[in-house]
């Protein structure tokens, strides 16, 4: 059901050859009005624009020039860590990997060619698929993705992804869960600067809770496997809600920085928040 | 000072590391701890987990090891004194101080001495008494007591006429035998009133010494001294042939004792009341001593303490949540 409902717009030309959906730069078939010029040369006829021609005192004839739709390559950059193995609410890599194929769907229903890359501290070449538009291809990429175990240290190879992108300026989706230092988190931003830049955030309700009732929980992280015991009690989970409010604030400063907030999905992929995130961005 | 029967144990207290490095705790899995906020509360808790978990270990080691305490000397003050009256009974002692001279109707030195130790003792009501009386042989009187009548009573029995010699040995040793097992809770006195002396052989000193040694009792002598008679500050006059002199002697080996000795000659009654007083006001002095107390097993002590972490680490084994934030 979300695999279908998810949509994308976006806001600037694309400078592609190949024709799609998008807005594009170049001149050619399309609805996308660009000027009007003399009809001169092969100029083709079939759009007269009457009143510029009755408008020309030295009575030429004028045509309209359109741009012709272009493609967007999409490419999920997905983060494939040890700490996207999170259980809670929802299995944060099965939400990453639901999310990456219904991106492709959306692709695929406007043609544009879509590609994932895989990182975690280094590139998973076995699951990286090149901008394809054959839906076979990135059914099988998914398929991999889907049955990928995380094992990464940690998301580092994020910032060795940007050379594998499309040299043209293409739609990027971060998926990541921002478990990082916010200097990582701003130099892959920064190096993903020529491209549009969706961070999706896949936040988990269980993970940034505490409960409020009275415990001993000993916590081992996912990633480097550090402990740490907390005494849950009404005030720690309070600041837990504290941080993780002063987190996501954090994280959309850095992404806004890099020109998009974040689009925070937790627990579950909406569609209506998801698409409105494009008409307001 | 804590000493052990079985040092060997405390080896075994490196086993008081493992809780430091291993917690036993069932862990939850957490996407990014540097994530979660600081938490000082927590922190303590974790700290305080571990240390529990090494001082239970700690405590069951220490306790397998037999720890006591033995007993280290002790400094104590104590108020009540013990006084031992040991009462001269001799036939002497009926006489008045006037000796030969005596005339009708003067206080016979018994019962002076008996009239003013009534009131030594009435003024002392937190000291226990005995009561000593020799004359050839010593009479066992009164044990140490603090029933002060009873005390009265036989003092006042000892004044009536007495028999036979003064033998102060067996007197010294039954007075100083009163002290034996008794918890040395003030100063020991024993308070020798005769009015004579008399040789004591060698192996009777050493045991008077040994028993004043063992006892640590003090020795205060009221010499009571008839007119004209010799008393224990007179040396023997070598110019007057043989003379033994025991009262001197005595005096002698009393002040060789080696425990405080004093030595009060009254010839008269009042003479004799200011004696008294003077013990009296010695006696009221707190006695600082040293007190050895006994061996005391501290095991249950070590026990007690690893058992009481157990239980607060098996509280918090129940605190532990099983799932995060559910």
């Amino acid at each position: 059901m979300t695999a279908s409902a998810l949509a994308y717009a976006l806001r600037w030309r694309s400078r592609a050859v190949t024709p799609g959906a998008h807005r594009g730069t170049l001149s050619g078939p399309g609805h996308d009005f660009e000027r009007s010029v003399p009809l001169t040369g092969n100029r083709d006829a079939r759009r007269l624009d009457l009143r510029a021609t009755l408008r020309d005192p030295s009575e030429r004839v004028w045509v309209r020039l359109f741009r012709q739709q272009a493609v967007v390559p999409v490419v999920v950059l997905v983060d494939v860590s040890r700490s996207m193995d999170y259980h809670g609410a929802t299995h944060r890599h099965a939400l990453a990997a639901e999310l990456a194929e219904a991106i492709a769907h959306a692709a695929w229903r406007i043609g544009d060619p879509f590609a994932l890359i895989a990182c975690d501290h280094r590139i998973r070449a076995e699951l990286t698929l090149p901008p394809c538009r054959s839906a076979a291809g990135a059914r099988a990429a998914l398929a991999r993705l889907r049955a990928h175990e995380p094992d990464g240290d940690d998301n580092s190879a994020l910032l060795k992804a940007a050379p594998l992108l499309p040299r043209r300026r293409s739609l990027v989706f971060l998926l990541t869960d921002g478990h990082m230092p916010d200097e990582r988190l701003n130099r892959v931003l920064g190096s993903l600067a020529r491209h549009d830049v969706v961070t999706v955030l896949l936040g988990d309700s269980r993970e940034q809770h505490a409960s409020s009732r009275w415990g001993i929980a000993r916590l081992r992280d996912l990633e480097s496997g550090a402990e740490r015991l907390l005494l849950q009690r009404p005030a720690l989970a309070r600041a837990f809600d504290e941080a993780r409010t002063a987190r996501r604030e954090r994280l959309r400063h850095i992404a806004l920085r890099h020109g998009r907030p974040p689009l925070f999905i937790d627990d579950r992929i909406d569609p209506v928040q998801f698409n409105r995130y494009f008409l307001q961005t | 000072m804590m000493s052990f029967d079985h040092p060997h144990w405390l080896w075994a207290a490196l086993l008081a590391l493992l809780p430091l490095l291993w917690h036993g705790q069932r862990t939850l899995p957490h996407g990014w701890l540097p994530g979660v906020p600081a938490d000082p509360a927590s922190r303590a808790l974790a700290v305080a987990l571990r240390l529990l978990g090494a001082l239970a270990v700690l405590g069951s080691v220490v306790a397998l090891a037999g720890p006591h305490r033995q007993g280290e000397d002790v400094e104590r003050i104590g108020t009540g004194a013990h006084v031992v009256i040991t009462l001269d009974r001799s036939a002497s002692m009926s006489d008045g101080f006037a000796g030969r001279d005596a005339q009708q109707g003067d206080e016979a030195k018994g019962r002076a001495a008996a009239r003013l130790l009534e009131d030594f003792v009435r003024e002392r009501p937190r000291d226990l008494f005995g009561v000593v009386s020799f004359s050839t042989a010593p009479v066992h009187g009164l044990e140490l007591t603090a029933d002060h009548d009873a005390v009265r009573a036989a003092i006042r029995a000892s004044a009536a006429p007495g028999v036979g010699l003064t033998n102060i040995a067996a007197g010294l040793t039954m007075s100083l035998e009163q002290f034996r097992d008794k918890p040395v809770t003030g100063s020991r006195v024993v308070l020798l009133v005769s009015d004579g002396a008399a040789q004591i052989d060698v192996r009777k000193q050493n045991q008077i010494r040994r028993l004043f040694a063992e006892n640590r009792s003090a020795l205060y002598w009221i010499f009571l001294r008839t007119a004209g008679g010799r008393g224990p500050s007179d040396p023997p006059d070598p110019e007057a042939g043989f003379d033994p002199a025991p009262e001197y002697f005595l005096n002698e080996y009393f002040r060789d004792l080696g425990v405080p000795y004093r030595l009060y000659e009254a010839d008269t009654p009042d003479a004799l009341a200011r004696a008294i007083a003077d013990v009296a006001r010695l006696q009221n002095q707190p006695l600082r001593y040293r007190e050895t107390p006994p061996r005391q097993d501290l095991g249950g002590l070590f026990i007690g303490i690893a058992f009481a972490c157990s239980l607060l680490l098996l509280a918090a084994r129940t605190f532990e949540v099983p799932a995060w934030s559910r």
